[in-house]
């Protein structure tokens, strides 16, 4: 996926943008790097509502455990069966086949409270 | 208050540990990766930097008298080279350390408390040690460091670098060897649930052991790592699933207590055991992939709550989320359970301990 065709937010969320109204959501790599191997994801379920900024679900490394955030509001359509299997896959491919879920947008200008990527880099390089 | 720091701390840096604070050090958590290191200690062999860990000599003609007045295991009759597991009670029964004590010679010991305890038990050592006369307690932290070797590969490498023959080693013996003229001790011990060995030398040769093992394929391992590793062996962890509130009888280490001796302790023990516990530490593995259980979690049964979690983990050999509970019923190998997985009512099944055992 072409990271500059995504946006992020605070929580380290990343979402396609383009003008379809279903956007795949997932964590960004420097999320995956902090969390160390992802060994259960937690998600809600399809026709679940999400909330922009608000929990969604829950992110396990063998250390810890880590609050989801939805960087959008609207209705999950679809979420990652793989992740069920094969968690690591957020590890080895956060932006492509480490998605976490699909969301139908209930409002697209909650798209303008997300960061670029040039913005989202100067926020994690500020946290060094 | 800045954190203390190990010989290694450089060789930490460069190898882009990530570090934590661990009871006031700065130790790395992970290298690569938690997963990772886990395999290659259960497939090859990793080496962990364990100099936080506490090393405090005990010397003097009453030295075996001294520590079997004061732990629940037997060290007057165990012979020079040889180590034991043994716990460090109150007089009311509780645990104030649990360590591994290696005998060097006849008025000399080794004991290996934790990192956290560190402190403490000097105090209570040398509390203890005024009754008597030329006994030394020797605090050894700062000179000494100690890295473990561990992993089916650690024999194999472990002669390379001591050109000794370690293949009749047996567990929990230990020797003095030399490392490329360094004098250091070799013992057969560890936290793993693998074969493995700890080696302890001075300060300043522990870089030049750190590289040698680099150099022979070892791979760096964290504290990340080495919690998991233990965990799936069944191992417990002070200060987690046993503390000063807890007695050995109720978190099943009965076996290193022996109660034909005197000892700090055991008339409290010795009426624990007469009236049988009121709790014990179970072993817990988690039925489906639907959360992982954490320390401190609460843990029902039938709908009662009846303890908690101490330690809880994802086990990467087995692929499933595992805990150590200390729980107020009997349960048998087998029964079903519930942990409170942040709301959820996750059901579990009490497992034989340890988790996991070694290949041979």
């Amino acid at each position: 996926m072409d990271s500059t065709a995504l946006k992020y937010s605070k929580e380290h969320e990343w979402i396609s943008v383009d003008d379809r109204d279903v956007h795949t959501v997932g964590i960004t790599n420097y999320a995956q790097a902090e969390l160390g191997d992802v060994v259960f994801v937690a998600l809600p379920e399809v026709g679940a509502e999400v909330v922009q900024f608000s929990q969604m679900g829950e992110i396990e490394s063998v250390k810890a455990v880590s609050d989801l955030f939805s960087p959008v509001s609207g209705v999950v359509v679809e979420v990652n069966e793989a992740l069920a299997d094969h968690p690591e896959l957020v590890n080895q491919d956060p932006l492509g086949e480490g998605w976490l879920l699909k969301v139908r947008l209930s409002d697209a200008n909650e798209l303008d409270a997300l960061m670029t990527e040039d913005e989202y880099e100067e926020m994690t390089e500020g946290l060094h | 208050m800045s954190l203390s720091v190990t010989a290694l701390h450089s060789a930490h840096a460069n190898l882009r540990g990530r570090m934590i604070d661990f009871n006031g050090w700065s130790m790395p958590v992970q290298y690569e990766g938690i997963m990772a290191e886990h395999r290659v200690v259960r497939e090859g062999c990793g080496i962990f930097d364990v100099s936080h860990m506490g090393r405090i000599r005990i010397d003097g003609a009453d030295a075996p008298e001294f520590l079997n007045m004061l732990l629940t295991n037997e060290f007057a009759s165990m012979k020079p080279g040889l180590a034991r597991y043994s716990l460090l009670c109150r007089e009311d029964g509780g645990i104030i350390d649990d360590m591994v004590i290696f005998r060097l010679g006849s008025a000399e010991y080794l004991a290996i408390p934790n990192a956290g305890s560190y402190e403490k038990v000097l105090t209570w050592l040398n509390k203890w040690a005024v009754d008597f006369q030329g006994l030394s307690v020797v605090p050894l932290r700062d000179e000494t460091s100690m890295i473990a070797v561990q992993g089916p590969r650690s024999e194999q490498i472990m002669e390379r670098l001591t050109g000794l023959d370690l293949n009749g080693m047996r567990r929990f013996s230990h020797t003095q060897v030399s490392i490329f003229g360094r004098n250091v001790l070799v013992a057969r011990t560890g936290y793993t649930g693998e074969d493995g060995f700890e080696v302890i030398s001075e300060s300043g040769d522990a870089m030049a052991i750190w590289e040698a093992l680099m150099g022979e394929g070892c791979v760096p391992c964290g504290l990340g790592s080495r919690d998991t590793l233990r965990l799936e062996a069944g191992l417990l962890l002070y200060g987690s699933d046993m503390d000063e509130s807890i007695n050995p009888l109720e978190v099943g280490l009965t076996k290193f207590i022996n109660f034909n001796k005197d000892f700090v302790g055991v008339e409290a023990l010795r009426a624990q055991e007469t009236a049988g516990v009121q709790r014990h530490l179970y072993g817990l593995c988690v039925d489906k992939k639907e959360g992982i259980p954490r320390a401190h979690q609460e843990v029902y049964s039938n709908g009662e709550l009846i303890g908690e979690t101490t330690s809880g983990t994802f086990a990467p050999s087995l692929g499933i989320g595992i805990a150590l509970a200390l729980l107020s019923s009997d349960f048998e190998v087998g029964a079903t359970v519930e942990v409170d997985i942040r709301g959820k009512r996750v059901s579990s099944t009490i497992s034989q301990l340890p988790f996991y055992v070694k290949k041979d």
